[in-house]
C-alpha cells in the first residue's frame, strides 16, 4: 500500500467514521497516511473504525465537529495545525441525503442537506486553503454525486447542493491556479450495497433509472481517491470525475 | 370571462435588478406583480409586495388568497449581478456565505415551491429562472456566481421531473451582458462576445415569451443560453 506515495501526508476527511467516508479513511491510513476523521454523529462507528486499525492507531486521529459552522472547521484546521504542521489532503466527504417532493418536503430538511453538503463544503475548503497556499501544495477532492448532472425525482435540495460544489470546484480551481493545488470533485453514482435504490422503491416509491443498472463499487472510489491524493505528473484540477454511473455528460 | 380571456398574471420576483425592472416596463396586458426586495427607484408594477424572511410564509399565501391565479414566475435569484462583479475569498465569512449563497438557493426553492402549490390547482404554471452567464467567464473571484449558478440548475432540472405532472414547465435563461439605456459594455468586454454587443431586454423578454408560449409546451428543465454566443 505504501507505494501510493501517501506515508506520512496529512489528511482531513470529513464524515470519515461511516459509510464510504469509513472506507477511504481505512484504505488512507492503510497507505501510511496520517488521517484526522471528523464526524458529528454516530461516535461509536469512529472507535470502532479506530479499534479495527488498532495497529496504526497513531494514523488516525478523530475531530468531533459540525463542519456546517466556519468556527468548527477553522477549529478543526487550526488544531491540525498545531498538533501537524501542515494538511495536505483535504476529503470533504460528510453529507446527507434527504428525499422528499420539492411541493411537501420541509424548509427545515432543504435548509440541512444544503448547509452541510455545499456550505460544510465551502467552509472546510476556505479554511484548509490558506494553509495549502502558504506550502503551495495541496489536493482537495470533494465527493459529489451524478444526481448534480442527472435530475432525480425526490432530491431537489440533494442535487442543487451536490451540483453547488461542482461550480465551487471549478471556480475555486481558478483561484488557486498559481499554486500547486489541485481541487476535483468525484461525481459518484449510486454505491454497491448501501441499498439506496431498494429504500428509495420501498420507502418512498420512487423507481428511477437516473442511475442506469451499473452500480458504483467501493474499489472504484478508492482507486481514485488513491490517484488524486497522490499524482505527481498528471495533476487535473477543476475536473469533476464521474464514478460508476452510465450517464455522460 | 371565459377562460380564454382570463387576463393572466405574470409576478416577477427575488432581486430588483435592472433586468427585472426593464422586463416589467415592458410587459403588456397582463397583469404584472413583484415579490422581493423593497423598491426605492422605478416600479412599473401593478403592486409590489416586499418579503422579509420572518413574513415569507404568510405574505405569500396573502399573495395567493388576493390573486387567485399565477400563470408565470420569473425570478431573478441575484446571480446574474456577478457578470459584473468578483468576490474576493478572504472576505466570504458564514454571515456573508449565508447571505450570498444559502439565501438565494433557498429563497429559489421557496418560491418554487409555493408558487407550483398554487399553480398546481390550475394544473397551469410557468416558472423561468434568470442566471448568469458565468460558466463561460469563470475567473478568480467568480466561486460564489460558480456555485450559485449550478446549484440553481440543477434545481431548475430536478424540479422540472417533479412538477411536469402538475402541467409546471419550469426552465432557466442564462442572461449574458444586457444592454440597458443606463449601461455600456466597454471594447475589452464585447470581445468576449462573438455578436459583439449587450442583448437588449425586449431579446430576453421574447425568449420569456416563447418559453410561455404553447410551442414550447414540451420544453422543460432547460437552461437556454442568451449570452450573444459567449459561452460557445
Amino acid at each position: 500500500m505504501e507505494k501510493s506515495g501517501l506515508s506520512g501526508k496529512v489528511v482531513l476527511i470529513t464524515g470519515g467514521n461511516t459509510g464510504i467516508g469509513r472506507e477511504i479513511s481505512k484504505v488512507l491510513v492503510l497507505s501510511g497516511a496520517k488521517v484526522y476523521v471528523n464526524y458529528i454523529h454516530y461516535e461509536d462507528e469512529f472507535y470502532s473504525l479506530k479499534e479495527e486499525l488498532k495497529d496504526f492507531s497513531g494514523n488516525i486521529t478523530g475531530k468531533k465537529a459540525d463542519i456546517s459552522h466556519e468556527s468548527a472547521c477553522i477549529q478543526i484546521v487550526e488544531d491540525i495545525i498545531h498538533e501537524d504542521g501542515n494538511i495536505d489532503i483535504l476529503i470533504n466527504n460528510a453529507g446527507i441525503l434527504r428525499f422528499g417532493f420539492l411541493i411537501s418536503t420541509k424548509e427545515e430538511d432543504w435548509y440541512d442537506v444544503l448547509r452541510v453538503n455545499l456550505s460544510g463544503t465551502f467552509f472546510c475548503i476556505k479554511s484548509v486553503l490558506k494553509h495549502m497556499v502558504k506550502n503551495n501544495s495541496g489536493r482537495i477532492i470533494n465527493i459529489g454525486s451524478v444526481l448534480s448532472l442527472k435530475s432525480m425525482i425526490g432530491a431537489t435540495g440533494y442535487s442543487a447542493s451536490k451540483a453547488g460544489i461542482i461550480g465551487l470546484t471549478k471556480a475555486l480551481a481558478k483561484e488557486v491556479e498559481n499554486y500547486d493545488i489541485q481541487i476535483n470533485t468525484m461525481a459518484l453514482g449510486a454505491i454497491e450495497g448501501t441499498g439506496l435504490l431498494k429504500k428509495l422503491k420501498e420507502k418512498y416509491k420512487i423507481v428511477d433509472k437516473t442511475f442506469g443498472d451499473k452500480m458504483c463499487t467501493i474499489d472504484e472510489i478508492i482507486d481514485l481517491i488513491l490517484f488524486l491524493s497522490s499524482c505527481n505528473h498528471y495533476k487535473p484540477t477543476g475536473r469533476i470525475f464521474l464514478v460508476g454511473s452510465e450517464i455522460t455528460v | 370571462m371565459s377562460s380564454e380571456n382570463r387576463v393572466k398574471t405574470t409576478v416577477f420576483a427575488g432581486k430588483y435588478s435592472n433586468t427585472i425592472l426593464e422586463l416589467g416596463k415592458r410587459i403588456e396586458n397582463r397583469n404584472i406583480f413583484y415579490l422581493g426586495e423593497e423598491i426605492t427607484g422605478d416600479n412599473p408594477f401593478k403592486e409590489h409586495i416586499v418579503l422579509s424572511e420572518n413574513n415569507w410564509e404568510n405574505t405569500i399565501n396573502d399573495f395567493f388568497l388576493k390573486n387567485k391565479r399565477v400563470d408565470l414566475l420569473v425570478l431573478d435569484p441575484g446571480v446574474i449581478q456577478y457578470n459584473f462583479q468578483s468576490v474576493i475569498l478572504e472576505q466570504i465569512n458564514q454571515i456573508k456565505w449565508n447571505e450570498l449563497v444559502e439565501r438565494p438557493i433557498m429563497e429559489t426553492y421557496r418560491y418554487i415551491k409555493y408558487f407550483s402549490k398554487n399553480m398546481s390547482r390550475f394544473r397551469y404554471g410557468r416558472i423561468v429562472i434568470l442566471l448568469s452567464a458565468i460558466d463561460a467567464l469563470l475567473e478568480k473571484g467568480s466561486f460564489i456566481a460558480s456555485t450559485l449558478n449550478y446549484a440553481l440548475k440543477a434545481l431548475i432540472s430536478t424540479a422540472a421531473r417533479e412538477l411536469a405532472r402538475y402541467n409546471i414547465l419550469i426552465n432557466g435563461i442564462v442572461c449574458g451582458f444586457i444592454s440597458y439605456k443606463n449601461i455600456y459594455y466597454d471594447k475589452e468586454l464585447l470581445s468576449h462576445i462573438p455578436i459583439n454587443r449587450g442583448g437588449t431586454p425586449e431579446e430576453l423578454l421574447g425568449i420569456i415569451n416563447f418559453l410561455e408560449a404553447r410551442d414550447s409546451g414540451f420544453i422543460t428543465g432547460q437552461v437556454i443560453s442568451m449570452d450573444g454566443g459567449m459561452s460557445c
